[in-house]
């Protein structure tokens, strides 16, 4: 691979023409020709360098301190786009740093240079001996300049990424769907996404508008997933493109999300396919989720089998890898200790429906957390006094049935005792609404507005895992 | 050739004894006394991950949204010297003329937003060079006499604010999980606050933080304030949405922020209660029409009087006298059909595609133009006469 690599730095030099404007060339003072060329090197960071110049002159350029600009009138290089365009115009030079040696200049450039372009780099003989010579007059027959062209690493298509998922996953939606994500292998390039994402409806005629057009598309770290928005004011009622345009998706309809096969990878490649999700709008979703409705279904201790929690809905997909977490309480005392080993009466419900697991349903355990602590751990401890230290429990998380299941896999077996799930109630479903408010409130229908203040700044439930002495391992 | 590759060695040897590197802008100077909008500041290289929106502050401070990063970087670029020149400047075909100087092509340049220094009147432009995981952000300055150059953002004076409810990429929230990326639509700079406007990709909500400037705890990050910001369209609906841009405005002589929202609706927020309380409900005062997006809002003096002028995605760019918006009463109604606006009236300038807009100087707005029939994206200016 290494050696293909080199092979293809090489092409790229071989490529490289000395063009010589004026056809005779000649030995000046006594110093080698004069030799332009690229010479490639690791990570697009090759350098342009002009060899066996007449160091005399270069002295005395070097000491004028020159800057930028007076360097590029000595050696500039120049994206082969840029000559075209600037025919009538000056052109722009590349961007990068000089280096002088004794009889050469070295140029560096500032960023990488780009897979698949052409440069030319032009080196003004004629300017250094003109004005930096001890050479009165330079001999009319001299070299006056050259210029050399290169592609310092070729363009190789490649066509391998594919969509390979778009979240919410289920094929049933609400018509006031906030928001998707689409999953990609690799990293794909930001800036055109919306011109190759399109809504169909049922007869695969294109939907108009419905996505919110950012400035700056919602990619990720990586660039390996990309959010998506229905526009807002299509979702909301009472708004004004909700009533210009209508909402984009009707109850009861069917729709197409097309990715095509047209959007660039971060390689310039496209995809290797089209990616079509298709699924039913149905009847709009606008209460917060409620999560009392929720249930825990338990691991066996000395096990790493997920803790399920089973939901009654589904929920972001993205929200639902950073909003949930398990802690393990230690008791603060041997009173307390005592008081953990008793567990809750709703714990002790019992299902068959794992092995060894039990159903925890919320609503019988639940205990919402109140409280101004903003996240820190003093108002996780205040879920139980006799929690003396709350430690997170370490491991890994899935999402699995339509996002309505949220597993956790602990990377060392459970141990018995006392945990609590901890719920960021910012959590959402998938058309905005948390679980402490909703996207789009109807006023009409409500006396007070429901946020922040009164609201919980976690959900924190306590369970507790299996006791066996207790409670069988297997039904 | 051989002799080619014995020059090559020789000179291997050399490289590095001597050498030249772009001159910074800007030199660290760190003896100098600091006017009190530097506090805080350190000279160092700010570890921008992304160049996005741009904002002045006092004296020639210069604010960069990172949303990368999810943090609000503070410049001193000491870019202070005063020109009162009324000219105008233009550079025609600017993407390409920024592809060139990148060593790239005009595709993988992508122009963030753009800026002027009120006291030099150098304009700046946030820039990415390349569109993918890799890109590289980069500061230009487009100068008075119109040339590009790029400003150098190694050995400045500059301090960061983290917006505290969405740490960095790398960063862990309490649940332990890598933060969420963002996008910040929008900064404004008035009366010792830095407002952001921003988006986050993961969950939805119409927050706008606030930082003093000079920011506090530079080392740590400085503390934001959440304000849940509501818009009542219908007088029935209340709902969270995105700010799209906003400004800084003196409404019925009391400080405001006008702001414009991406789903057309225009509102008023009064500064004391954006100052002071954690959810507000604003005033919507027009209603632009549908289908269209607010990029840039200005104000300045038209024939004496203060206007506000709104450049948009798919709509001409509009102006509103000052006075209207003083007047405006609350919009409760809604409009009756498909793109009617409703509540302050606007004059629609005949001018599309702009999609950077500033003032430049008392004379001229420049702007960011593609233009309808060549496709060239160009920096031009306005004469604000004919606005």
């Amino acid at each position: 691979m290494l050696a293909h690599v080199s092979s293809a730095w090489i092409i790229g030099v071989i490529v490289a023409l000395a063009v010589i404007r004026t056809p005779v060339s000649i030995v000046l003072h006594g110093t080698t020709e004069p030799v332009l060329q690229f010479e490639n090197g690791p990570d697009s960071q090759g350098t342009v360098q002009a060899l066996g110049l007449d160091p005399r002159a270069l002295a005395r350029f070097k000491n004028t301190n020159p800057g930028f600009l007076n360097f590029a009138q000595l050696l500039a290089i120049y994206t082969w786009n840029e000559l075209d365009q600037a025919a009538t115009t000056t052109p722009v030079p590349v961007l990068g740093t000089y280096v002088i040696g004794m009889n050469s200049i070295r140029f560096a450039p500032r960023f990488p240079w780009t897979p698949g372009l052409s440069y030319r780099a032009r080196l003004n003989l004629y300017f250094l001996y003109s004005k930096y010579s001890s050479v009165r007059e330079p001999r009319p027959e001299s070299i006056q300049y050259l210029e050399i062209h290169f592609t310092p690493r070729p363009w190789q298509p490649r066509s391998t990424a594919v969509v390979t998922n778009i979240y919410p996953s289920s094929n049933r939606l609400p018509a006031n769907l906030l928001r998707m994500y689409i999953h990609f292998s690799a990293p794909m390039s930001a800036g055109h996404a919306y011109e190759h994402i399109h809504l169909l409806d049922e007869f695969n005629r294109e939907i108009s508008r419905p996505f919110l057009v950012l400035d700056q598309e919602m990619w990720d770290t990586r660039h390996m997933r990309l959010t998506l928005l229905f526009d807002p004011g299509r979702i909301k009622r009472g708004l004004r493109s909700n009533a210009d345009l209508g909402p984009a998706l009707t109850p009861g309809r069917r729709y197409h999300v097309v990715v095509d096969a047209k959007l660039l990878d971060t390689n310039g490649s496209t995809l290797s396919s089209s990616f079509e999700k298709t699924f039913e709008a149905v009847e709009p979703a606008r209460g917060s989720p409620d999560y009392k409705q929720w249930k825990l279904i338990g691991p066996r201790p000395g096990s790493i089998e997920p803790l399920r929690l089973i939901m009654n809905q589904p929920m972001d997909h993205a929200l639902l890898e950073r909003m949930i977490a398990i802690y393990h309480c230690e008791p603060r005392d041997r009173r307390c200790e005592h008081a953990i080993k008793t567990p809750l009466g709703a714990d002790r419900i019992r299902s068959g429906r794992t092995a060894g697991g039990h159903v925890l349903a919320f609503q019988d355990i639940l205990s919402e957390e109140q409280g101004a602590s903003n996240g820190s751990s003093a108002g996780l401890e205040n879920a139980s006094a006799c929690c003396g230290r709350l430690t997170r429990i370490d491991g890994r998380i899935e999402i699995a049935s339509d996002e309505t299941e949220w597993r956790f896999i602990p990377k060392y077996p459970w141990e018995p005792g006392d945990l609590r799930i901890v719920i960021d109630p910012a959590l959402e479903d998938p058309a905005g609404n948390n679980l402490n408010s909703v996207f789009d409130e109807d006023l009409s229908e409500s006396t007070s507005i429901r946020v922040s203040s009164q609201n919980a700044d976690k959900v924190v439930l306590r369970f507790n895992l299996d006791l066996p002495e207790r409670q069988p391992l297997h039904k | 050739m051989k002799l080619t590759a014995l020059v090559c060695v020789l000179l291997s040897t050399l490289f590095g004894a001597s050498g030249y590197s772009l001159p910074p802008m800007t030199m660290a100077r760190p003896a100098v006394p600091r006017s009190p909008v530097t506090a805080g500041m350190a000279y160092g290289t700010p570890d921008l991950k992304a160049a996005g929106s741009l904002a002045f502050g006092p004296e020639g401070i210069l604010f960069i949204g990172d949303a990368k990063s999810a943090a609000v970087f503070a410049l001193d670029l000491e870019d202070r010297a005063r020109d009162t020149g009324s000219s105008p400047i233009e550079v025609r075909g600017i993407d390409k003329k920024l592809a060139a100087m990148l060593g790239t092509t005009a595709d993988e340049v992508a122009v963030s937003d753009m800026a002027v220094n009120p006291i030099s009147q150098n304009i700046y432009i946030s820039v990415s060079r390349g569109r993918g995981p890799d890109a590289i952000p980069v500061l230009i300055r487009v100068t008075r006499k119109g040339t590009l150059e790029e400003v150098p953002l190694t050995r400045v004076l500059f301090s960061k604010a983290v917006l505290s409810n969405a740490p960095g990429p790398e960063a862990k929230t309490e649940f332990g999980e890598a933060a969420r990326p963002m996008t910040i639509t929008h900064l404004a700079y008035a009366d010792g606050l830095l407002f952001v406007a921003g988006l986050s990709s993961e969950e939805f909500s119409s927050t706008l933080r606030r930082f003093d400037f000079p920011f506090k705890n530079t080392g740590a990050g400085a503390e934001a304030t959440s304000l849940e910001v509501f818009h009542t369209s219908h007088n029935r609906y209340e709902t969270r949405s995105p700010m799209e841009t906003f400004m800084p405005l003196r409404v019925q002589g009391k400080p405001a922020v006008l702001a414009a929202y991406t789903c057309s609706p225009l509102a008023v927020f009064p500064m004391d209660e954006l100052k002071s309380r954690k959810l507000l409900r604003g005033t919507t005062i027009a209603e632009l029409g549908g289908g269209n997006r607010p990029i840039d809002m200005i104000s300045y003096k038209r024939e004496g009087k203060d206007v506000v002028l709104i450049s948009n995605s798919n709509r001409t760019l509009m102006r509103i006298n000052a006075e209207d918006i003083d007047r405006a009463q609350p919009l409760t109604t809604g409009v009756p059909g498909i793109y009617e606006t409703s509540g302050v009236k606007y004059v629609s300038v005949a001018i599309t595609g702009v999609l950077q807009l500033d003032n430049l100087n008392d004379k001229f707005v420049v702007v960011i133009h593609r233009d309808m029939e060549t496709g060239s994206l160009d920096l031009k200016s306005l004469s604000k006469e004919y606005l």
